[in-house]
């Protein structure tokens, strides 16, 4: 996966609960692309129709919030969703998003520069994000390498997998 | 033990990574009769700093409700005595220990489920439940008009029994009150504790228990875990 991306920004406000990310009626699932059709639903009815792969979701403090059902971020990724930009992760989100490969950044800045059907660049390595319709640059603290290599290799299930075949091979 | 696992549990719908008690002589003696395995319990170090202390009086407090959709919109039960409700759950992680339904019992002893409400009971663990039906709660429960469950999750997530319909409102023992967290995204959710949640299954509306009992009077409950 690349470290970098663009794509159409879609905005919303504080507190988005994992509840409205992906509703608990349709957790009998944890396949992301039987997920991702749900994403938002109860939030954004419409999110889904107008939303295409590789955008992005910009929102305020605390997204994520509540539930900790990994099928929060899992559906964002089935969806297509290349990044989610806030101003602050509830901390069980956060973790999960990196667990399952979800890219994320904290960026006040770019939430408050950034409006719903902006096109957004991302450079995740340089935690950079350029709001490509007003040419306004924003600066997120990018994650160390080890969490973005965990990102890059879709999660912590398949990072370890792969750091344990790496041993694994050394060994012989 | 029962109330400050409601206490830790809360903490972290208030945004809390974790929260935590200094474990005490009732502590060890809990976790020492259900550990597995020897344990050592974790202490702050004489002297740690805080970033910020706050000090709350917790016999100070009145009853209150979350008001939808966030655990953190709070207002005074007596204040929200128009809100009408469709059903009550006691019960889940945040308040289906003993304690929790025994607060729960000394309101609906003798007393009648609203005929407009459905009151779900639903106790935390297997254990709870056994021990609820020999004190009777679970008796006076079913005698108010209540439906008793098998410990289990369910309505607090819209899992099962007694998912809410469009434009139904439930006041509810559970942790979050989001945008369809209970069922359909067009009904709501108010959160509070067991005696604000008893004393409303019988009125069928918001009700500050203080309402039925007076101040002095109120269940206080026994020492539950």
């Amino acid at each position: 996966m690349s470290d970098r991306f663009s794509g159409k920004a879609w905005v919303y406000g504080d507190n988005v609960d994992t509840d409205v990310i992906i509703p608990a009626r349709y957790l009998s699932t944890s396949n992301p692309a039987e997920l991702a059709p749900h994403c938002l639903e109860d939030l954004d009815s419409g999110f889904m129709k107008k939303m295409e792969p590789g955008d992005l979701i910009v929102a305020g403090g605390n997204f994520g919030c509540g539930s900790s059902r990994e099928h929060a971020p899992l559906a964002i990724k089935g969806a297509g969703v290349s990044c989610v930009i806030a101003v602050s992760f509830a901390r069980i989100f956060f973790r999960n998003a990196l667990n399952i490969g979800l890219p994320i950044l904290e960026c006040p800045e770019a939430v408050s520069g950034i409006e719903s059907g902006q096109r957004v660049e991302v450079d995740l390595a340089e935690g950079r994000i350029l709001n490509l319709d007003t040419g306004k640059a924003f600066s997120a603290k990018p994650f160390p390498p080890f969490l973005r290599d965990l990102v890059a290799r879709g999660g912590l299930v398949p990072a370890v997998r792969a750091r344990l075949e790496e041993r694994r091979r050394n060994a012989r | 033990m029962d109330d400050r696992f409601t206490v830790a549990n809360m903490a972290v719908e208030a945004g809390a990574k974790v929260g935590l008690f200094v474990p005490d002589d009732r502590t060890i003696d809990y976790a020492t009769a259900r550990a597995a395995r020897p344990f050592e319990a974790a202490y702050p170090d004489p002297g740690a700093s805080y970033a910020r202390t706050v000090r709350i009086d917790a016999g100070k407090l009145e009853p209150v409700v979350a008001l939808p959709h966030l655990p953190s919109n709070v207002k005074p039960a007596k204040e929200c005595e128009s809100l009408e409700l469709d059903q009550v759950f006691i019960g889940s992680c945040t308040n289906g220990r003993l304690r929790d339904l025994e607060l729960a019992a000394a309101v609906l002893k003798n007393r009648t489920v609203h005929e407009r409400v459905r009151l779900v009971v639903i106790p935390a663990t297997v254990e709870v439940f056994a021990e609820a039906m020999k004190r009777g709660f679970i008796e006076t429960f079913i005698e108010a008009g209540a439906s008793v469950s098998t410990a289990t999750c369910g309505p607090c997530l819209g899992g099962h029994y007694g998912i809410l319909a469009p434009g139904e409102r439930c006041l509810s023992t559970s942790n979050r009150n989001f945008v369809g967290r209970m069922g359909h995204a067009g009904s709501e959710v108010l959160l509070a504790g067991p005696l604000v949640a008893a004393a409303s299954a019988v009125t069928g509306r918001v009700t500050d228990p203080r309402e039925l009992f007076g101040d002095d009077a109120l269940p206080k409950g026994g020492e539950g875990e």
